[in-house]
Order: structure tokens, then C-alpha cells, then sequence
């Protein structure tokens, strides 16, 4: 998967010569923070991986045509790869940012947020009451929180939810950072000069509890 | 720093930490339970702690800790002390200048658990404890309350203190 670029405002570091498929990515970005379930599956692969559809199976407790359909989706919209000539097949996700000319930017870290609606029930909450975008700017903002440059009731405040809400949604999101902060190679994006800043006290160097048993 | 809460000590605890230890099932909530009953202690829980709670309809977690004994509902007193109020605007400049915000940003929510804990000392002879989840507010009221010369008798504890956060029991995705 290429690098993406926002229009002109070009990222780092991408070997010269490949090119960037704007529309394509931008489709497969915006599809990916609007199907959680798939975003979930790109995310787990991308920083599992390479990993086999059984890992996926099990890491993630779906049924198994589900993964199949969801990876035969992501493979289509360019962000997935299966290596047929192994057995089991192989599967792997080169991470993305996709980066808009006012500096959203949406990275595994961002997908990794709309995946925990998937799983953690105030994470969805803020996504069915208040939209994707607003969890988008709760990660951001949870992020300023683990910088230490929030208090949580400040989140909530800019966020425009109650405090308690506030409160929830900046502890669901933990693992999206602690795991983006270990291996999303574009975390800066999203959270510019106070990335490094950020401690969650989390392990987020894998996401599954059984990785090191298949390894 | 006091040593370990007791039962004559006066024990806060802000809304964050009934959001983060989950409903009664949870473990993390029987950790909390757990730490209040091997203390002793009945945690005190302002008023407005549990109407932020009942905003996310999880008020219940804190009146079923009260019909068990190891929780109160209290209406605070408002920190009137000469101490209590500097300690709230120490509390105040410290959050404003970390977030690089007016200092009239910063919630008055965050601040009153430093003037309350000095309240309490002036008022009671015990040790004074604020529980709270949110390391920047409590990182901001250790400052303060150590700068008022009353570290040796209030401290802030945070999640690790009270409810161990066991990382198997987080789903990472």
C-alpha cells in the first residue's frame, strides 16, 4: 500500500518512484473509519502481521466467513495482501496515513479507534451519539490527556460531552494509543509535536495475548 | 506522605475513578471494594461526583457501594480557608500553564478536590486522601498541597495505588 498524500502536501520518507493512488486510498480510508469491523481486521493484520486468517479467527473471536469476507474486502480496496503460494495463506497490511490539506490525518491509530466501537462499549457510545469525527477528536484529545497537557474534564469540555462521558471515552481509548504509539510508523500525524509525550501504561506492542505462543 | 488510609481518615474520590473501575461485576470494581474494606474505609463521594455518574447512568455503582457500607454520599464543604482557596488557584495556574490555556479554561471541578482535602485538615486532626484517574489534575494537586507544607498529611492516589490495572484484562483490540 502506497504512502498517501493529501493533494500536494506530500508525507516523509516513501522510496521514490512509487505513486501515490490518491483516490483509491482516500476510498479505502474513508471506508475503513465508516466499517469498524473492517477497520478492525486491517488494523490487526497490519500490526500482527504477517498473520494467517486462523490468527485472525482467533484473536479477534469472529466467525470464520466473516474473516474471509472481510479479508476478500480489504484485499479489494488495496490495503491487504495474500500470499497464495504459502500454506496457510499469508496475510499483510503495510500501515497508511492518509493526511488532508488542514492536517487530519488518519492512520492505523485513527482506524484502531473506530475498531475498539467494535468492542468497548463507551467507545461506541461516543460514535453512535455523536459521530465518527467526534471520536476522532476524542483520540486526539485523549492523546493530549496522556501528554499531560489535559485534565479529563477538559476533554470533555472541548469535546463537548459531559464529564463522565469525557472521562469514559479517554481511558477506552488507551489501547488505540498505547498500540499506535509502539507501531504505527505514522502516529505523529495525528498527534504532531507531543507524540512522544504521550504514556499510556499499557503494553502496545502486540494485540493478541496469544502472539507469542504462535511465533 | 501518610501512610496507608484508615478509618478515621477522610478518603475522596472524584468521578473518574467510578468510570474507570466499571460496574459491580467488574474486577476493577471489586478491587476498588476491596481496597476500601481491607482499610476500612467508607470513601467519601461528594454530591456532584454522582450526578456526573448519573449522566452516564452509572450512579448505581456508587449507591450500591453505600447500601454496602464502604461508601457515603457527602456534600462538601466549600473551601473557604485562606489555604484551601491558594491551594485551588495553585492548582489552577499549574493546569493553565501545562495546557497552555487561560486559567479561566480550566474546571473548577479539577481544582476543588485540593481545596477540600486542606478544608478537611483544618477542620479534623486525621490524614486526608484524594482518589482520583486523571494524572494530570493529580500530578497538579500534589503540587499544590506539597507546596502548602501539607504533604505529610494529604496524598493523591491514582489507579495503580487502588485498582491494579491487570493488563490481561484489557482487550487491546
Amino acid at each position: 500500500m502506497p504512502l498517501l498524500t493529501g493533494g500536494d502536501r506530500p508525507l516523509s520518507n516513501e522510496p521514490a518512484g512509487e505513486t501515490p493512488d490518491d483516490v483509491g486510498g482516500f476510498l479505502a480510508a474513508a471506508t475503513l473509519l465508516q466499517q469498524s469491523r473492517l477497520a478492525r481486521t486491517y488494523v490487526f493484520v497490519c500490526y500482527e502481521g504477517p498473520t494467517t486468517i486462523q490468527n485472525v479467527i482467533d484473536a479477534l473471536a469472529v466467525p470464520r466467513a466473516t474473516a474471509y469476507d472481510d479479508v476478500e474486502r480489504l484485499e479489494s480496496l488495496g490495503v491487504l495482501t495474500r500470499d497464495d503460494d504459502s500454506r496457510p495463506h499469508v496475510l499483510h497490511a503495510e500501515p497508511f496515513a492518509f493526511v488532508d490539506h488542514d492536517g487530519l490525518a488518519i492512520t492505523p491509530t485513527v482506524l484502531h479507534a473506530v475498531a475498539l466501537t467494535e468492542i468497548d462499549s463507551d467507545a461506541a457510545a461516543v460514535q453512535n451519539r455523536y459521530g465518527t469525527g467526534r471520536l476522532v477528536s476524542a483520540l486526539r484529545l485523549a492523546g493530549e490527556h496522556y501528554a499531560g497537557r489535559r485534565t479529563q474534564r477538559m476533554v470533555a469540555d472541548e469535546l463537548g460531552v459531559a464529564p463522565a462521558e469525557g472521562m469514559a471515552i479517554v481511558q477506552a481509548l488507551r489501547p488505540a494509543l498505547a498500540a499506535g504509539q509502539a507501531q504505527d510508523p505514522y502516529f505523529e500525524e495525528v498527534f504532531g509535536e507531543y507524540a512522544d509525550e504521550i504514556e499510556v501504561d499499557l503494553d502496545g506492542t502486540t494485540l493478541d495475548p496469544e502472539s507469542t505462543d504462535d511465533a | 506522605m501518610p501512610d496507608e488510609p484508615g478509618p478515621d481518615d477522610t478518603v475522596l474520590v472524584d468521578t473518574n475513578v467510578f468510570v474507570a473501575v466499571g460496574g459491580p461485576d467488574n474486577t476493577k470494581y471489586q478491587a476498588l471494594r476491596a481496597f476500601a474494606t481491607d482499610h476500612n474505609l467508607e470513601l467519601h463521594v461528594p454530591e456532584r461526583v454522582v450526578e456526573e455518574l448519573r449522566t452516564m447512568h452509572a450512579a448505581d455503582r456508587v449507591e450500591q457501594a453505600v447500601q454496602a457500607g464502604w461508601a457515603r454520599v457527602v456534600q462538601p464543604p466549600e473551601p473557604t480557608h485562606s489555604d484551601a482557596i491558594a491551594a485551588m488557584d495553585h492548582v489552577r495556574r499549574t493546569i493553565a500553564s501545562r495546557s497552555d490555556k487561560d486559567e479561566h479554561k480550566v474546571e473548577k471541578a479539577d481544582t476543588v478536590f485540593a481545596g477540600l482535602a486542606i478544608e478537611y485538615l483544618h477542620r479534623h486532626d486525621n490524614a486526608v486522601f484524594v482518589v482520583t484517574d486523571d494524572r494530570v489534575a493529580a500530578a497538579a494537586i500534589s503540587e499544590s498541597l506539597a507546596a502548602r507544607g501539607a504533604a505529610d498529611r494529604v496524598a493523591v492516589l491514582t489507579r495503580d495505588d487502588v485498582f491494579d490495572d491487570d493488563d490481561d484484562d484489557i482487550r487491546m483490540i
